[in-house]
């Protein structure tokens, strides 16, 4: 192809604003977090204004994601270690030689563009395969890539509904089944979803919105101070975005050995049964549909214990992630957000009396 | 150069090579238009700017600056025609390529081509949603990044976008707005001198373009080299953190969304004052600053003509900056304020400011609405069936062939049968677009209102259900103003009722006549279903002209009927007189518009809903 200019670097076109370096929204950064932690809570989706730092953080976290072990040259990214969910290659390969060879691999953040096709995002068939060789291969797609990673959707309200309906059914089951053009694959496909949307733009699906563990809303930020250092460290950014990122070099490690802390004892945080009957009773107080609401919050304040390096949930915790995790899913008047903080709010107070009142809920 | 016409813009696509520059329509020779000459000078000062939205009436030169422009800084302009697609936009599969050499090949799209040239988009405001965030995207990133059709790839796509647009059409989305650093108004040139100037220099141009290139040598080799010395400049230029805060607090005030803004506009005073040849910034930077990245952002109603129906204090009004005397300790020269009403006052054009007059057009040429043909929309999937319009889904049909190469031994070509052929599924927007056309007049206008709110944020938060979207038109007095445009959001839609001013005399004729002008806008962009829920009493007592005579408004009203028609906008006249008798007005009206009537004698929400849902129903089918 003649002329193409391929982008300045090799994989993310510029090295991304390092997210410790991210001016408050500290609901957001929370959030997603928490998702990092324990993907169980499975993905945030963040409304609000443009320009508010939405897909500015997801993809700085990509940065402080600490590496996977995968099994090596697997297309997919399997988990060695995960014997009952791997791809067939992988499966095919363990059986034969009984063990699978190991490397380490960062953590994938799939942006899912605008403008993909669905054969991109499920995998089709591989044509130049087909055409020189004559054999039907498989040719994986973006959800392969995602796969024990995170999937990103920027502005989630203007996606396609049938590519919805695609994201959707593999983030549910995990696994993505293609059958087209005579071929038949099924592959692991666990990714965070994380969404970013404006309100502006309409009221998402509730199916789709459900989807989503955490709900963070952003607006536009109006402390003069905090938009002068917004400014100022954009700019020196985009002087010189080595020199800055070495600025919060250490506060970005330190960050990253946070989340692999936390990650490492998330399985020996315990919650009290005292506690969990609490969250149970906000989330029957406030109707809110199945059991989502309050295995979320379970998981949620977990994570945030384990991120403050303590071994104990408190109710301190999970009324601080309880907005996050409610906010989307309350059955009465689902799409009346403002009121619903609200709501959560006065019932958050009753059920978990605390003498911390709650400021400004987001 | 001739000026190449829609025509040409449709065509396969136009690269004007650095060669034909030579023969372009000097820059230097454009007559006013100094803000946009000024703002797409600053663009080339400092790309970082991203772009420049340029609006104005038709005829007002903006594509000729837009290519006279590219062709002063040597960059090469591709333009994005209104009818373009997304495979042509972002690049995708090359069909002949392919074929050719038995290999997947791409093609490059026009936003890659763009590279280190300029893209160009006319009628930037009727690009729907779709293509537009592509634009947005690539703005954003500085590549495309592919993933369709096959191809799987990241290509580097840096570019000022130029976007111009008749503002009467309709405002451009937030997407893209939000992306670029300068929105500015093309000038309307009264002065009769300046005008047979402008005819005089077209017709030396037209003559001789070469020619008359070279009577602006001169200047142009000027302008050219200023801007070269401003870019040599600008990394030098000092802006301090009292300047910053000065930009951060005029773009809260104007309730500038998102915090993009205040990046542009350090940005573009920075521009300014090197393009000037100075090492700091100054007051004068800061308000051209105001003028050209934020006032144009300034949020005050949702209308964007509605400057003076701001009720909550939440929303400042760009015209009406309160004044808080003391309460500003500026080390500047002059206060923030006093720099805002600076920026404001030189940048109002006279249709923003001042009364909503009456907008009633005749029916326009309407040269846009039949950009898309009929197998248009987002390519959704294909299908083996083939239909009248069928395009054929090259991709599929390639995917669908080639494991039968072999079989079918393939020598050199690829053997493709019927049975291969694909062909592409189209989604295009469906749904309905109700637009509330509310009697805002002083009869009965609270309940009136009550009942209107109550529909329209039912019918909001379903919206999503079936693509559905909401405006609303509301009419009083001797005007008519869009109080919403076409939205989903149930925020915005409460927002926007509870501000709804009320009272005064009733001229339904305007409220549908602005009604009619919003579904044109909307069927512009997107196709649509149209429903017009009228509320009102249907006693109008003044003409859209103003007139006053049973008769003449009658008529009128039946001519808008006749349009009604003509447009294909199905209405439901919801009557809202209470009493007893009803004198039959609705019911006329209703008949003059080829709707359905509705008079509930309840008046609940629910019946409302129902009577509404059953019209939308009809439609849907």
């Amino acid at each position: 192809m003649k002329n193409s200019r391929k982008p300045e670097s090799q994989t993310s076109i510029r090295a991304p604003y390092p997210f410790t370096a991210i001016v408050d929204q500290e609901q957001m950064k929370l959030a997603l977090l928490l998702a990092v932690i324990d993907p169980l809570i499975g993905g945030v989706i963040i409304f609000g204004h443009r320009g508010t730092a939405k897909s500015t953080s997801v993809r700085a976290l990509a940065d402080l994601l600490p590496p996977i072990v995968k099994v090596k040259g697997c297309l997919y990214g399997c988990d060695p270690d995960r014997e009952s969910d791997l791809c067939m290659d992988c499966a095919a390969l363990l059986d034969n030689k009984n063990r699978l060879p190991r490397q380490r691999a960062a953590v994938p953040v799939v942006d899912l563009p605008l403008g993909a096709t669905e054969d991109r995002v499920c995998g089709t068939l591989d044509i130049e395969r087909a055409l020189t060789q004559g054999v039907k291969a498989f040719e994986p797609g973006l959800l392969a890539r995602a796969n024990r990673g995170f999937l990103y959707i920027d502005e989630v309200n203007l996606l396609e509904d049938h590519l919805v309906d695609v994201l959707l059914d593999a983030a549910a089951s995990g696994r993505n089944i293609v059958e087209r053009e005579g071929i038949s694959v099924s592959h692991p496909a666990r990714f965070v979803l994380v969404g970013s949307g404006n309100p502006e733009e309409g009221e998402l699906r509730p199916q789709l919105l459900d989807r989503f563990g955490l709900f963070t809303e952003v607006t536009t930020i109006s402390d003069l101070d905090l938009r002068v250092e917004i400014v100022v460290r954009r700019e020196r950014f985009e002087r010189d975005p080595a020199a800055f990122s070495e600025e919060f070099r250490g506060e970005q490690s330190r960050l990253g050995q946070r989340i692999v802390r936390a990650k490492k004892m998330l399985a020996r945080v315990t919650t009290e049964r005292e506690l969990l009957r609490r969250i149970a009773a906000l989330c029957v107080r406030l109707g809110s549909d199945g059991h989502r609401g309050e295995l979320t919050i379970a998981r949620a304040a977990r994570a945030l214990a384990a991120f403050e390096g303590r071994s104990k949930t408190t109710s301190e915790d999970a009324r601080r992630v309880a907005v996050m995790a409610l906010r989307h899913r309350l059955r009465k008047d689902p799409l009346d957000r403002v009121e619903s903080a609200a709501r959560i709010a006065q019932a958050i107070d009753e059920i978990f009396p605390s003498p911390v009142r709650l400021k400004a809920i987001r | 150069m001739r000026k190449a016409s829609r025509q040409d813009a449709c065509a396969p696509r136009v690269i004007m090579k650095s060669s034909t520059h030579h023969n372009a329509y000097p820059f230097a020779a454009i007559l006013g238009n100094t803000q946009a000459k000024l703002a797409l000078m600053l663009l080339a000062v400092d790309a970082r700017l991203k772009g420049a939205l340029i609006r104005g009436r038709p005829g007002q030169a903006k594509s000729a600056l837009a290519r006279s422009f590219a062709a002063m800084i040597d960059a090469r302009l591709i333009e994005a025609p209104l009818a373009v697609t997304a495979d042509r936009l972002l690049g995708g599969l090359d069909i002949e390529a392919t074929l050719r050499d038995g290999k997947r090949r791409s093609a490059r799209g026009l936003m890659a081509e763009a590279d280190r040239g300029a893209l160009y988009i006319d009628d930037i405001n009727l690009l729907g949603d779709d293509l537009l965030s592509l634009v947005a995207d690539a703005l954003e990133r500085g590549v495309v990044r592919i993933e369709r059709e096959g191809i799987s790839e990241i290509l580097a796509a840096e570019f000022p976008l130029i976007g111009t647009y008749n503002r009467a059409e309709g405002e451009v989305s937030g997407l893209v707005k939000d992306r670029v650093g300068l929105i500015v108004e093309a000038e309307k040139m009264d002065s009769v001198d300046d005008r047979a100037e402008i005819l005089s220099r077209v017709a030396r141009f037209d003559a001789d373009p070469a020619r008359f290139n070279k009577e602006f040598e001169i200047e142009t080799s000027r302008i050219r080299s200023n801007i070269e010395e401003a870019r040599k400049r600008l990394p030098a230029v000092r802006v301090t953190s009292e300047d910053i805060r000065n930009l951060a607090d005029a773009a809260v005030r104007l309730s500038v969304e998102g915090n993009r803004a205040d990046l542009f506009a350090v940005r573009t005073a920075r521009a300014h004052a090197a393009l000037n040849l100075r090492d700091e910034v100054t007051d004068e930077d800061i308000i051209i600053a105001i003028r050209l990245a934020l006032a144009p952002r300034a949020n005050v109603a949702p209308a964007e003509s509605n400057l003076q129906h701001s009720q909550s204090t939440e929303e400042s009004d760009a015209s009406e900056i309160e004044i808080e005397s003391g309460a500003s300790e500026r080390a500047g020269d002059q206060s923030i304020e006093n720099l805002m009403i600076q920026a404001m006052d030189a940048r109002a054009p006279d249709d923003m400011l001042g009364p909503p007059h009456h907008r009633s057009r005749s029916v326009s040429a309407g040269r846009r609405v039949e950009a898309s043909g009929l197998a248009s929309g987002r390519y959704a999937g294909t299908t083996t069936r083939r239909d009248a319009n069928a395009k054929v889904a090259i991709d599929a049909t390639l995917r669908a062939a080639a494991p039968h190469q072999s079989a079918r031994c393939r020598v050199d070509r690829l053997r493709i049968t019927m049975d291969d052929l694909r062909y592409k599924k189209f989604r295009r927007r469906s749904g309905v677009l109700f637009i509330f056309a509310v009697d805002a007049s002083s009869s009965m206008a609270v309940n009136r209102l009550a009942q209107a709110k109550g529909a329209m944020t039912r019918l909001l938060k379903a919206a999503y259900l079936h693509r559905d979207r909401v405006a609303l038109v509301s009419f009083r007095g001797e005007g008519a103003e869009v109080l919403l445009g076409p939205t989903r959001s149930v925020e915005l839609g409460k927002r926007v009722v509870d501000a709804m001013p009320a009272g005064g005399a009733t001229p339904i004729a305007t409220g549908l006549l602005r009604s009619i002008e919003v579904a044109r806008m909307a069927r512009a962009r997107d196709r649509q279903q149209t429903l017009l829920l009228l509320f009102t009493d249907g006693r109008a007592n003044v003409g859209a002209n103003g007139e006053r005579r049973r008769a003449e408004i009658e008529e009128e009203l039946r001519q808008i009927g006749a349009v009604f028609e003509r447009e294909d906008i199905s209405s439901v006249i919801v009557d809202t007189r209470s009493m007893f008798v009803s004198t039959g007005e609705g019911k006329s009206l209703a008949a003059a518009l080829g709707g359905r009537y509705v008079y509930l004698p309840r008046a609940d929400s629910n019946s409302i809903h129902d009577a509404i849902s059953e019209a939308a129903a009809e439609l849907r089918e």
